[in-house]
Formats: C-alpha cells, structure tokens, sequence
C-alpha cells in the first residue's frame, strides 16, 4: 500500500495564515512576535495554529476579560507553534526547539498566567517542562473558572437547553470538562441536559483522529431525542468538526466561550461555522472574495486552502 | 565592509540539496537547487530554526519550524515582510566553491 504523502510544514503554516487572516474579524489583533518594549503583561493567551481558523474563540476570550476589566496579550500566528504539527511527523529534535522558543518568548512580558486555547499545546508544553518556567500554564477554561465570581455579576439569563460534548481521555481534559460545566451551570437559565453519547475520543476531536462519524450521530441524534437546541463543546477542534452537524440536525454547535458571551451581553460572529454553513468549497471562495481580493491570494492555492482547513 | 572571498571547497562537493559549512565561527548553508549554488546564514533569523532542513519551492527557501519563506533570487527577503535572511554571493573558479564573507 502506497504510504499518505507527508504534507509540508510550508503548506501546513501558509494555510492557517492564508485562512487565518481571511476569517479573522476585523477587531481581532494579535502578536506573532513581542516588540523589545512590550510593557508587563499579567495575562498572555497563546493561540495554536489550528485555532486560528477560529478567531472568535480568542477575540472573546478576550472580550470576556475585558468585561471584568483584565487585559492579556494574545500571541498566535504560527510563529507560536507550539511543536504539535513537528511531533505528528516525528520530527522530535524540531519538536523540542519549537515548543522551547514559545515557551521561552512567553517570559519576556513577565506574566503571571498564559494559557492556551488548544488541549494539544498544553500536551506538547506540558511534556517540554512547562511546569519549570516563572508563569503559571494551563488550559483557558481554568483562568475562568478563576475569575468566574466575578463575571457571575454580569450574567444575564441565557435560555437554552444543552448538550455537553467532553472528553476525558487524561486528567487535564477531565479536568476542562468539569471546568466546563461550573461554567455553564454558572450561566443563569442554561438546562444542561444529561446524555450518554457526548463523550468524545483522545484529547479533543482534531482534523487527524475525528470523532468517528457514528459516534458523532449518536450524539446529535440523541440531542435532537432530548430537545436540545444546542451542543457545547470545550475546544475549537470539537467546535470544528461538529458544527457542520447543524444543517442535517438543527442542532446548534456552540463553544463554551459562545455561551458566556451571550450571557455577557457581547455580541459576535463566527466566521467559520458561516463559511462551514455555505456546505460548498465554491460558495465560500465567492462569499470571501473580497477578503481574498484584499490580501492578495491567488484563488487557486487559497481554494485549496479553504478545502483543507474549513472541509476537512 | 568589503567582502571576502573564501573557498569552501570542490564543486563536486556540493550535490542537490544543503548542507552546512564552517567559515572561522559563522555556520553557512551552501544550497545546490535544481542545479544552481545558493549560500545563506545556517539559522532562521527569526528563531534560530535549521536552515539547512529548509523546504525549497525553487528559489524559495522555508524554515522548517514556522515557514518563514526567503526568497533567494530576491537577497534573501521575506515574503511575508518579516525579517530577510542573511544570503551571501557564491563563484566557482576552477572547480573550487567561494563564498563572499562579510559583505
């Protein structure tokens, strides 16, 4: 048997920032480098490269903080790899050197927390002795459980009846499935739902090791059973893969950052369950073509692109 | 400063592909791509990552850490705007590879 033809790094990175940049919403900035005068900083959320086809998710992890009056620094772009794509190739050596540059850059504003938005990151850190460095890291979902006292004065009702897709594959992601779930049993109105096929696989459902398809219709196909208008998820991998189940369903997929802005009163977009919606690789060159006109791409590579990240 | 011209050895050393040479305590990568001779600093200058494991699209040269690109045929420049990497002149005479040093 033919073995898969290993894609590039070259083309894996040049999707997330082709991608990346034609699905970030406009108020949406981040560092790929730290400027040698970047002043203090308590709080830096790290950003993996796949988490870029997502920017909602960190511009409201960010909106969120502003709410309760915390800034943080958001570092992204795959300059901040963490070494996740370089392990999946069995490049260790480019690995170790990757994972070790971010987590080195992330000292230089001093802070006291930086958390990541994407569970592998905090498995690649975590094994390159993340716990030796002078901040704390860990998972996002943690920093609100932290500050969930006080984002609890701001929450307005939210009626809705939920599903909560999880995973619990080691502690650190039982440990986000509980963080989940004191957040959204914080959100006023919310009905979580118990359901029984809402576990998902490994770490988090990613582009290599989904969760399989007759899993991920039991799960809607129970939702649905149950009354549910929504499932939420903790990652924006699981969010990925699963909001497409929304035209065959009428299920939404929301992530948990969705919902704790709706209950906060911030509004938002999600680029990518639009794009994901149009369900037709066409529809959304065209639905982008401005965007695509404006950064100068060429309509064949961003198409594939497009085809690689938002359909896979 | 005015470069210097510094053998690194026979032609026939040098094969498709890279790999990296010693000049005095500067690490170089001497690159034979689709049958052309390139030389430039060993390191990404955005972190350090190992030039000689570049992904090449003709004279473009990737880091393989995070894809900063580098256009050879364009000293060296990036192509997202980051910072260029440092390329250096290459001449063979008489079947002997020089690189111009310090320019």
């Amino acid at each position: 048997m033919a073995s898969e033809q290993r894609p590039s790094y070259t083309s894996l990175f040049e999707t997330v920032r082709g991608v990346g940049n034609l699905l970030a919403p406009d108020d949406f900035t981040y560092y790929t480098e730290l400027p040698i005068d970047t002043p203090e900083s308590q709080l830096i959320v790290h950003l993996s490269c796949m988490a870029h086809y997502t920017p909602h998710i960190p511009l409201l992890a960010q909106k969120i903080l502003q709410k309760i009056d915390l800034d943080c620094l958001i570092l992204g772009g795959p300059e901040n790899c963490c070494g996740e794509l370089h392990k999946h190739f069995k490049d260790h050596d480019l690995e170790r050197q990757t994972a070790k540059i971010v987590m080195n850059g992330f000292r230089q504003p001093k802070p006291r927390k930086v958390v990541s938005i994407c569970p592998d990151c905090d498995e690649v850190f975590s094994a390159h002795g993340v716990g030796r460095m002078p901040y704390q890291h860990s998972n996002i979902s943690d920093l609100f459980i932290e500050y969930l006292d006080r984002l609890k004065t701001h929450m307005k009702p939210v009626n809705m009846r939920l599903v909560a897709h999880f995973h619990t594959a080691n502690d650190a992601r039982q440990r986000d499935a509980r963080n989940m779930m004191t957040i959204m049993n914080a959100v006023p109105g919310l009905q979580i739902i118990e359901a029984q096929h809402a576990l998902g696989p490994g770490v988090h459902c990613q582009t290599l090791h989904p969760m399989p398809v007759p899993d991920q219709e039991r799960m809607f196909a129970e939702a649905r059973e149950l009354g549910a208008h929504a499932i939420v998820v903790p990652y924006h991998s699981c969010y990925r893969q699963h909001c497409k189940m929304q035209l065959k369903y009428g299920i939404t997929v929301h992530h948990m950052f969705n919902i704790l802005a709706m209950s906060l009163s911030i509004p938002f977009s999600e680029p990518f369950k639009e794009m994901r919606l149009l369900d037709d690789v066409d529809a959304v060159v065209e639905a982008l073509g401005s965007r695509i006109q404006r950064h100068g791409y060429d309509k064949k590579l961003i198409r594939a692109q497009i085809s690689r990240a938002i359909f896979c | 400063m005015e470069a210097s011209w510094v053998n690194v050895g026979s032609e026939d050393r040098f094969a498709e592909g890279m790999q990296t040479v010693a000049v005095g305590r500067q690490k170089i990568v001497v690159a034979r791509l689709k049958g052309r001779l390139f030389a430039f600093d060993a390191l990404c200058p955005h972190a350090q990552g190992p030039m000689e494991r570049s992904e090449t699209e003709g004279a473009i040269v990737s880091c393989p850490l995070h894809a900063w690109r580098f256009d050879l045929e364009d000293g060296g420049k990036e192509l997202h705007g980051y910072r260029g990497l440092q390329v250096h002149d290459v001449k063979v005479t008489d079947g002997q590879v020089f690189l111009a040093i310090g320019s």
